[in-house]
């Protein structure tokens, strides 16, 4: 069952020359249970898209289904079924990070005080500090127990570790394949392509308002290239002629070592090397962040 | 409405509104401080009565009988003043409907929650509603307390009254900028028409009120100034003409006010 399902959906800001097409024709399913993450440069329309599924802001054509409920028409409803943790979370400054959450459990109903103590202890969160007085990363994790504290069944998350040190870092981590684990889901807009590699099942990318491609991020790193590393005695003309070779480019030499990007099958690749003494041998898979730059660098195409 | 954003709206600002209270309260128990009895009162009318008659009508005080008398004298000292200031509250309390989280960021936290924008802008409303009533109520305590020092026999009632005058235009001023943000979008845009909409409608009232006749006198019936001061007899309430006017006012701006939240963007 999808979570979220999207329709088409545009996001057009002002008119004539002055027109930007924030987002454009998005058609995008998330399903149930599942840690998706969604990526793209500033600018992409992961924000955007984000404040369509909220109700924040209006499509100017297209839907959104979010949880089987028009994202517009049951935006209510569908609200006490969402946590939301924006990208830059502003809060009152002169209340305490207790008042805050006191007055979202009021607005939300319902909420387990027991978990709302675990997530606060978990991530070490101390409520009695004035909100102009948290740190950036505490006050990410304020945001994190308003988004958690009524175990909501899609979590809608914008950049959501940003400010976070590395052990609440890990700590977040578990907490989304608890989610997960409980066929809860993840909506999650983030730059940082290690976390989405270490968290997401499935991952989408935009650029310039569109949709480029989504896929499950185990398959994306697979397909496309490989980095490989070759140490060879004698390199001799061996640079040019693996060059000339159909799917190898970016060959670059460093001291005896060969460094080429292959894509596709290695035979091609073994067969120029059977008269070269190779000592060692190595294949990268791309990090998600070289993917997601082949995509761009490529127009799309990776 | 299930009142929680209202009852926190209240638990926000009750200092602010001491403070406003405390203010006005001050200024009233002033106002009736310089009157300790007819003869200071007499004197002090007579200054203010050598002043041209036009000048004298704009500054609501042209009936100089009527000045005379405790009641008239606190209608002109304290009411026009005070709901000048109001004025301002009021302004102040329509950016704080939605317009000032909108400006910061927070908006996009409050409308992610089980919560509409109609009953957003309509608890925040009548929050500020009760907040304005009870600055009223407790700068009604100041000419109360300042009244006893004095030899006239005023009634709390007749003073209460004078200062709950005050608050009809007050919500009117409150619904208009809340329209302005609603409608406008920007903060600093809303902020400038709501300055212009209490201090135009301040001299609208001032000048209309200078020329006795004619269809410029008419023109002040524009302002709300003339609405919360014109046809009351001192130290008692609004006519109830003026009274369904001004709440009739507001309702309809604040009406326009939930029409444009409801479908527009939040925040960018």
């Amino acid at each position: 069952m999808a979570v979220i399902e999207t329709r088409d959906l545009t996001k057009v800001y002002g008119s004539g020359r002055h027109e930007v097409r924030a987002l454009d024709q998005l058609n995008l399913q998330v399903q149930q249970g599942e840690i998706f993450g969604y990526l793209g440069p500033n600018g992409a329309g992961k924000t955007t898209t984000i404040r369509l599924l909220l109700d924040l802001i209006r499509p100017s054509a297209g839907s959104a289904t979010v949880l089987g409920m028009d994202a517009q028409a049951e935006s209510v409803a569908l609200h006490k079924r969402i946590g939301f943790l924006p990208g830059e979370l502003a809060l009152w400054k002169g209340q305490t990070g207790a008042q805050v959450l006191r007055l979202v459990a009021d607005l939300r109903g319902g909420v387990d005080e027991a978990y709302l103590r675990e997530l606060t202890e978990r991530l070490q969160l101390d409520l009695n500090i004035r909100v102009r007085n948290y740190s950036s990363g505490n006050r990410r994790k304020l945001g994190l127990v308003l988004a958690l504290m009524n175990k909501p069944d899609l979590l809608v998350l914008d950049e959501p570790t940003g400010g976070l040190d590395p052990l609440m870092q890990q700590i977040f981590h578990e907490i989304m394949f608890e989610t997960r684990d409980e066929g809860r889901s993840v909506f999650l807009s983030s730059h940082l392509l290690p976390e989405v590699q270490a968290i997401c099942d499935r991952v989408a990318i935009l650029r310039q308002g569109r949709l480029i491609t989504v896929e499950q991020v185990s398959r994306l790193t697979q397909v496309g290239f490989r980095w490989v590393r070759l140490q060879v005695r004698d390199l001799g003309a061996l640079p040019g002629r693996l060059e000339a070779l159909d799917g190898v480019s970016e060959v670059s030499v460093e001291d005896s070592s060969l460094r080429l990007r292959l894509s596709g099958d290695f035979d091609p690749l073994l067969r120029a090397l059977q008269d070269s003494y190779v000592e060692e041998l190595h294949v990268h898979e791309p990090t998600l962040e070289e993917i997601f730059l082949a995509y761009y660098g490529n127009g799309g195409e990776a | 409405m299930s009142g929680v954003l209202l009852r926190a709206t209240l638990r926000q600002h009750w200092r602010p509104t001491l403070y406003w209270s405390a203010g006005l309260a001050l200024l009233g128990l002033y106002v009736i401080a310089v009157i300790p009895d007819q003869e200071a009162l007499d004197n002090y009318v007579g200054i203010v009565a050598s002043m041209p008659q036009p000048l004298l009508d704009a500054i609501g005080a042209g009936d100089t009988l009527l000045l005379r008398t405790p009641e008239g004298f606190i209608q002109y000292g304290f009411a026009t003043w005070a709901q000048l200031m109001l004025a301002v509250y009021g302004l102040l309390a329509g950016l704080n409907l939605c317009a000032n989280e909108e400006e910061a960021g927070i908006l996009d936290v409050l409308l992610s929650l089980p919560l509409s924008r109609r009953r957003l802008l309509l608890e925040r409303f009548v929050a500020f509603a009760l907040l304005t009533l009870l600055i009223a109520l407790l700068s009604a305590l100041g000419l109360v307390l300042g009244s006893g020092a004095t030899e006239f026999s005023l009634t709390p009632a007749t003073l209460f009254a004078t200062a709950l005058n005050l608050v009809p235009g007050t919500l009117l001023v409150m619904a208009f900028t809340a329209l302005a943000a609603a409608a406008l979008r920007r903060h600093m845009v809303a902020t400038g028409i709501g300055i212009v909409f209490v201090i135009g409608s301040y001299f609208l009232d001032f000048i209309a009120s200078a020329i006795s006749e004619g269809p410029l006198n008419q023109l002040g019936r524009l302002s709300f100034y003339r609405w919360s001061s014109e046809g009351i007899a001192p130290g008692s309430f609004l006519p109830a003409e003026n009274l369904i006017l001004l709440l009739g006012v507001t309702l309809v701006l604040l009406a326009g006010a939930l029409w444009f939240f409801e479908r527009r963007d939040i925040g960018l």
